[in-house]
């Protein structure tokens, strides 16, 4: 048999492909309860809804005909869209539906970049800008973090002619930080219709503060803003992977030319429609965040250690020793968390937000680190 | 191809054999040799050369130049079962009444005048040889070198080349050898790394201008491992802030790069320790002959999804013992084993820090003979009076395994596991 010689890849393969390195997702639970040695694994790392889906979306998961998973959904999440536009107030031609908000960045960094422009974001937030922008051969400019929240006047500074998209997130993963009102308003009419300002609302749910601006509400003034929500945080579908992005019915327009459709499936689609009915799962969420949150941030701060996360469904830890250290001794208690150093936050963990006995539990597993470690 | 490589396809046919040759001392003076390197790497070129159009003649070859900044690589492709490996021992010898010995005289000698060489075979059974020569250094004495005064405020940025040799030449005079890699001995080279983009230093600088601090790092040549050379600290005052400074900047540099891990072999007292985990410790003596403990620090820059290793059974309380005390979720699984043929004889390659007295052997290639011909090396280590040998072997290859009941015979015990430091774990021995 005759063994054909590999690709060219010297030729095939584009210099920004090669530069990049792909990203391993972590293993199963399973495989990874082996390799630990653990008999269960409780997820603090992705930042899920404990509550899981509110009870709407359940009846629906349920009501779902398994023979429907024979026909194709709707290729552009039609229904969806329209509930979407009645909730808002706005046209349904306003938004887009992707799998996950991951695909709708993809979207918009395709509609609006070609050769030569670049995007502005923080070099301390969710990585996915910074990622697509680089394998679709455009620069990432990562600005630093100013006391944990995105740096608006160095930005601006950052950007130039080539810039064509800021991505602010809005509450900030990992730090929990975000912009007022003001901020935001001030930010919006300095860029001007130069670029296109996207601000990531995946965490918006979880924000009570009076002063937080909702972007949507923006969108009328402001034609050259996009915002990104998810059903995967406060709506607990994250396994059925449903996002997506709002704004004017111009720049959807454009940003449509790139959309992949049928990506999303009738699973997720009837789930999320379902979602948006629901009536107490927001009000439910957030008292339960309240209570974990305060009850982390008192017990790490009588450890003595450094909390960062004002908003959101997750808390930063900083911890007296190296954090993938910490991540695999608290993996063989049966206790998964996110190391930060990745986030360019050396021995930082970040802790999703569960329910009182897991906040318990890790509590309990992280003094045994430490007393095993010296640091109690 | 990159822009600043040079690549020669031909066949191994003697009437080429100028043309390799040319062409490779050419390169290597284009890449920054002297001239004496290059006609080293001219002659190596030419042994190897001539030994394939012995061993598979007329078959394609493919020679390619690469500048590496302070060194030039000379790497080889070519299919030949037969090719006589062996002869890369830094043990091998070549007896006058052997007419196979005789034949092939040229790789030894191809072997001993470069400065570093590797091999890979893959699974087609291409070879691919690749061979180091590097450029020449003074070593820096570290005369002049003071502390400064202690600061009040500072900054951390990445350094440029001659800001990184200047900081490093200092730090030559503040801190003892032993503390210190090859790169800070002589300034130029480090120098020459950061320039090439194979090294990254950062420098902490205080308000007037004057460099305080320097940490230094690059990436193994596996490329899943960043080593760190420091923090050195240039003022006379203790700052932990400032080397954790530099050392959080080391690690956001790397932070978003598929690196598994960052090491630190070369203890100083400031190195903020809390940042790593120790993983264990070699045996050092130094060249005053004063004896101490080198402890090697290790952080992992990703969640460890967990992974197996292959170990001879000889190797598995020790592994156990370790991978429990470190809290590594690894699965130990002991090779089958492969019939190699009789007449195989086992490759090793011996990496020196004469600076520092070491060596530590590493197993290129397996063999029949693998206990006399640890055996032999170390008796060569014996003879050259070097203080320090280690071994280590790759746990993530399973050939590699049966290199362990040899060492362990030969008397090395081992040490400790450097996590995802080869193709897998790496474990460490000494004698």
């Amino acid at each position: 048999m005759t063994t054909c010689a590999l690709p060219d890849f010297d030729r095939l393969v584009p210099p920004h492909i090669k530069c990049f390195e792909a990203y391993i997702p972590s293993k199963p639970d399973d495989v990874l309860m082996q390799y630990y040695g653990c008999a269960s694994l409780l997820r603090l790392n992705n930042n899920e809804n404990p509550l899981g889906p509110p009870e709407e979306s359940r009846q629906a998961i349920l009501d779902f005909p398994p023979n429907r998973a024979s026909v194709y959904p709707s290729g552009d999440a039609y229904h969806l869209r329209r509930k979407l536009a009645e909730r808002f107030g706005m046209d349904l031609d306003q938004f887009l539906v992707g799998n996950g908000a991951n695909e709708v960045i993809a979207f918009v960094i395709k509609a609006f970049c070609q050769e030569g422009d670049n995007i502005v974001t923080a070099d301390k937030t969710f990585a996915v800008y910074e990622w697509v922008a680089q394998f679709s051969g455009f620069e990432a400019r990562t600005v630093p973090l100013k006391d944990y929240g995105f740096d608006d006047e160095a930005m601006l500074a950052a950007a130039d002619e080539r810039t064509k998209i800021f991505f602010v997130c809005n509450p900030n993963n990992p730090t929990g930080a975000y912009w007022d009102r003001n901020k935001l308003l001030n930010f919006l009419n300095r860029v001007g219709n130069k670029s296109i300002v996207v601000v990531d609302e995946a965490y918006c749910e979880f924000v009570e503060k009076p002063d937080f601006p909702d972007a949507m509400e923006l969108l009328p003034q402001y034609p050259n803003l996009v915002t990104f929500r998810t059903f995967s945080k406060m709506f607990g579908l994250a396994s059925l992977r449903i996002g997506y992005l709002a704004g004017s019915l111009e720049v959807v327009d454009i940003i449509r030319r790139t959309c992949v459709v049928y990506s999303v499936n009738a699973l997720a689609q009837a789930a999320a429609l379902a979602a948006l009915e629901s009536k107490h799962h927001i009000e439910n969420t957030r008292a339960l965040v309240r209570e974990a949150k305060e009850y982390l941030h008192h017990e790490m701060n009588s450890l003595g250690l450094f909390t960062v996360g004002e908003e959101g469904c997750y808390l930063m830890v900083r911890l007296p020793m190296s954090d993938s250290l910490a991540y695999r001794k608290l993996m063989s208690q049966g206790v998964m968390i996110r190391t930060m150093t990745g986030f360019r936050f050396p021995n930082f963990i970040r802790v999703s937000v569960g329910e009182m006995p897991a906040m318990q539990r890790f509590v309990h597993c992280l003094k045994n680190i430490l007393r095993e470690s010296g640091h109690d | 191809m990159s822009a600043s490589e040079v690549v020669l396809e031909l066949a191994a046919s003697p009437e080429f054999f100028p043309v390799a040759r040319s062409v490779t001392e050419n390169a290597s003076l284009a890449m920054g040799l002297e001239k004496a390197e290059a006609r080293r790497v001219a002659m190596a070129t030419e042994e190897i050369f001539m030994s394939l159009c012995k061993s598979a003649p007329g078959r394609k070859l493919s020679i390619r130049c690469t500048p590496g900044g302070y060194c030039v690589i000379t790497e080889f492709v070519f299919q030949d079962p037969g090719f006589p490996l062996e002869y890369f021992n830094m043990t091998s010898s070549v007896s006058t009444s052997n007419e196979q010995d005789m034949a092939n005289l040229g790789l030894l000698v191809a072997s001993r005048i470069m400065d570093g060489f590797s091999v890979e075979r893959d699974d087609s059974g291409r070879f691919m040889l690749k061979l180091i020569k590097e450029k020449c250094y003074p070593r820096h004495t570290g005369e002049g070198a003071s502390h400064l005064a202690p600061l009040t405020a500072f900054s951390v940025r990445k350094a440029d080349s001659e800001e990184a040799a200047y900081a490093a030449a200092q730090a030559v005079g503040l801190y003892p050898a032993h503390a210190l890699p090859r790169q800070f001995l002589h300034p130029r080279m480090l120098a020459d790394r950061i320039d090439f983009g194979g090294a990254t230093a950062a420098v902490a600088v205080g308000p007037g201008g004057e460099i305080a601090g320097i940490v230094a790092w690059d990436l193994s040549s596996s490329g899943s491992m960043v080593e760190c050379h420091g923090p050195f600290l240039l003022t006379r005052d203790g700052n932990p802030a400032l080397c954790e400074a530099l050392l959080d900047f080391c690690i956001g540099d790397i932070a978003k790069l598929p690196v598994m891990g960052l090491i630190n072999r070369r203890h100083n007292r400031d190195i903020p320790i809390h940042y790593f985990e120790t993983v264990g410790s070699l045996p050092l003596t130094a060249g005053n002959g004063e004896t101490f403990q080198a402890p090697a620090y290790f952080r992992q820059m990703q969640e460890d999804a967990g992974c197996n290793v292959w170990a001879h059974e000889s190797l598995e309380e020790f592994l156990e013992k370790q991978y429990a005390r470190l809290c590594l979720p690894r699965k130990i699984l002991r090779p089958l084993g492969r019939a190699l043929d009789p007449l195989s004889r086992s490759v090793l390659f011996s990496e020196f820090d004469r600076n520092a007295g070491n060596v530590t052997f590493l197993p290129v290639s397996p063999g029949r003979d693998i206990l006399p011909n640890v055996e032999a090396h170390l008796n060569m280590a014996n003879k050259e009076a070097i203080k320090n040998v280690f071994f280590g072997i790759d746990l993530g290859r399973p050939w590699q395994a049966d290199f362990a009941p040899a060492v362990l015979q030969a008397g090395f015990s081992p040490r400790y596991i450097l996590p995802y430091a080869g193709c897998g774990d790496m474990a460490f021995f000494s004698l």
